[in-house]
């Protein structure tokens, strides 16, 4: 393999000059043009979220495209967009922290945050779409007076714990992470008002060996569990729907599937986030076309995962022999919702087929257009499972389709330019990429010239 | 003097260096001494003698006690209002699997994270550390190696010499 090419840091990059080129992007006065230009619009979308949540709170959830027999619409398959998101931020801090794959180390910080906010607004859909979110609490087991227990068989009570228990997980791993790195800043800061701000989130982090010593301890059993995390909470997710008897949900291969859709969608966003940090704050010899490269090789991965269950489905539809399951495939091809379906295809197995080409992965446009690809792909998949399964299963006197309401387009346009402002403010005010994790990495690096050398 | 004194801090030009002098002074019997590193040093915790492995056995604790804790609470509550939904056996026991699992999970990371913190001494706003200025080089590229006044083998002048041999670039007292 070409060395020079596949280079994941400057030849002659310091720990030093690293650390000072990163923290500049935080501490330094300015933040480029592009960024406040890139704040002002994703904030006037955002508002379009802030629109759609209040009208939808005050009018009700009818507000949204739903009916019986489709009564999940667009929150529920928001829901499981984002949380797919994501879950490629777990896998990289984490999953290739303990295989010591050096490359994670410039795009992880980026990658949890992205994890944290997309928790965030997979979070907020359900609640909305409970209709009543003031009673939202009656899914946590407290003692009332009417003696009564959330119901432990159902699977929106295992949600809620996932997603919950995800939430709390991401939040400790980006603030663990974050640590040293506070430190880092708080040593940087000349103001006295930024030095307290990060003086008091570092909690008094010395670099101490000691500190280091737990802090790796405490690392590495988050990274354990991480693991089983990776794949637990989209799987449980695809259980509201498996454990169902809807022909169209009631398959056994739905957590698997849904794992490899969530990873694959998630990549392709911390690729789009690679991107433009490159392009904001000039990163492009820390987060490389190597880095890139690799990027997109996870994803054809995950995409060859997902297009082997689409086939995997439609054989278990066939070979059930049931007519039921077998209609809902005869519907997805030709019915009212064809079109989500044949998009599907053409993003997921047509037009993903690109990244076996590395110098399509390699192109900064080439895997920008893959990855956006991927997104409205996997979106498009979350459409399908949800609307076509429900509007046409057994009797046809509960048959109906259901057509999406301008609300549902603006809370999720508006769902997207929340996730953009957080993202924003978050590399202005932490480091857009782990110095610690860096300097460990060069640090290695030096390790291994010296010892071939 | 030496009461006023939280300690020696000198500084390394290379991490093999703090690594070498960190072996070299704890073999002389020096046991509060602590090694200061922009990212985590391999075999420093062994140089230094830590050995502890509080951490991974707290999370452990906490995952099994706060997993069992979400069981048994999904069992009582199935015995105290049961539920009988289509015939279903009132204690349906895979069905809990999933909330037990995830605060399982819930436990093992409220244990490592809390337990790491509190082991540190965190929140700790103010250290004689950072009253030295060249310090805030530990964070970007600086190796350091404290020798604290409260060990009992102190003696600043002796111990400067041990530094300077093992290669130390410089070093400065720090006020307690």
């Amino acid at each position: 393999m070409n060395r020079r090419r596949d280079e994941l840091a400057p030849p002659g990059l310091s720990a030093g000059a690293l650390t000072d080129r990163v923290s500049a992007t935080v501490l330094g006065t300015r933040p480029p043009r592009a960024w406040w230009l890139a704040l002002g619009l994703a904030t006037l979308l955002s508002l379009l979220f802030l629109v759609g949540v209040v009208y939808v709170l005050s009018a009700g959830v009818g507000a949204f495209g739903l009916n019986i027999p489709v009564a999940w619409g667009f929150p529920i398959i928001n829901t499981i967009w984002w949380i797919g998101i994501a879950h490629a931020g777990t896998l990289i801090s984490a999953v290739l922290w303990l295989t010591r794959q050096d490359w994670r180390a410039s795009i992880s910080r980026s990658a949890e945050a992205m994890a944290m906010f997309a928790i965030v607004l997979a979070g907020s859909y359900p609640l909305l779409h409970l209709g009543r979110p003031q009673f939202a609490y009656f899914l946590l087991p407290y003692p009332n007076l009417m003696d009564l227990w959330p119901q432990w068989r159902s699977p929106l009570v295992w949600d809620f714990f996932a997603i919950a228990s995800y939430l709390l997980f991401t939040a400790s791993f980006l603030f663990l992470s974050l640590l040293p790195d506070l430190a880092s800043l708080r040593d940087r800061a000349r103001h006295r008002a930024v030095q307290l701000f990060y003086g008091v989130l570092a909690l008094g982090w010395r670099n101490s060996a000691r500190h280091w010593h737990r802090y790796q301890q405490a690392h590495r059993v988050l990274a354990v569990i991480a693991v089983p995390i990776v794949v637990s909470v989209t799987g449980t997710i695809s259980l509201d729907l498996a454990v169902s008897i809807v022909p169209g949900f009631h398959f056994t291969i739905f957590p698997p599937y849904f794992v490899a859709g969530a990873l694959y969608s998630g990549f392709a966003t911390v690729a789009i986030i690679a991107i433009v940090l490159r392009a904001l704050f000039g990163f492009r010899d820390l987060i490389t076309r190597a880095h890139l490269n690799r990027l997109g090789i996870m994803m054809l991965c995950f995409v060859l995962v997902v297009d082997y269950a689409y086939l995997q489905e439609v054989f278990t539809a066939f070979y059930t022999g049931e007519d039921f399951y077998r209609s809902v495939y005869y519907d997805r091809w030709s019915g009212p919702y064809a079109p989500f379906y044949w998009g599907m295809i053409l993003c997921n197995v047509v037009l993903a087929q690109g990244l076996w080409f590395r110098r399509l992965r390699e192109s900064v446009p080439g895997l920008l257009c893959l990855a956006v690809i991927a997104e409205i792909g996997m979106w498009l998949e979350r459409f399908q499972i949800v609307i076509t399964s429900t509007h046409k299963d057994y009797m046809p006197s509960a048959w109906d389709t259901v057509t999406p309401s301008a609300w549902d387009w603006l809370t999720y346009a508006g769902s997207i330019g929340v996730f953009v402002v957080l993202l924003l403010l978050f590399i202005k005010l932490m480091p857009a990429i782990s110095m610690h994790d860096m300097r460990e990495m060069l640090h290695r690096r030096k390790q291994r010239e010296a010892d071939h050398g | 003097m030496d009461e006023r004194l939280h300690g020696l801090l000198a500084r390394f030009p290379d991490a093999d260096r703090l690594l070498a002098a960190s072996r070299d002074l704890r073999r002389r019997g020096l046991t509060r001494l602590d090694a200061y590193s922009p990212h985590p040093v391999e075999g420093l915790d062994q140089a230094l003698g830590l050995s502890e492995r509080r951490v991974p056995v707290i999370a452990l604790v906490c995952a099994v006690v706060v997993g069992a804790g979400a069981l048994a609470l999904q069992v009582y509550a199935s015995l105290d209002y049961p539920f009988n939904v289509g015939g279903r056996p009132v204690l349906s026991w895979p069905a809990y699997t999933i909330v037990t699992f995830a605060m399982t999970m819930v436990g093992a990371t409220l244990g490592a994270m809390l337990s790491m913190l509190w082991l540190n001494g965190f929140p700790r706003p103010y250290h004689p550390l950072f009253n030295v200025a060249e310090f805030d080089a530990a964070s970007r590229d600086g190796y350091f190696l404290c020798l604290e006044a409260s060990d009992p083998l102190f003696d600043a002048e002796r111990l400067r010499e041990h530094l300077l041999q093992n290669g130390a670039v410089s070093i400065q007292e720090v006020p307690a």
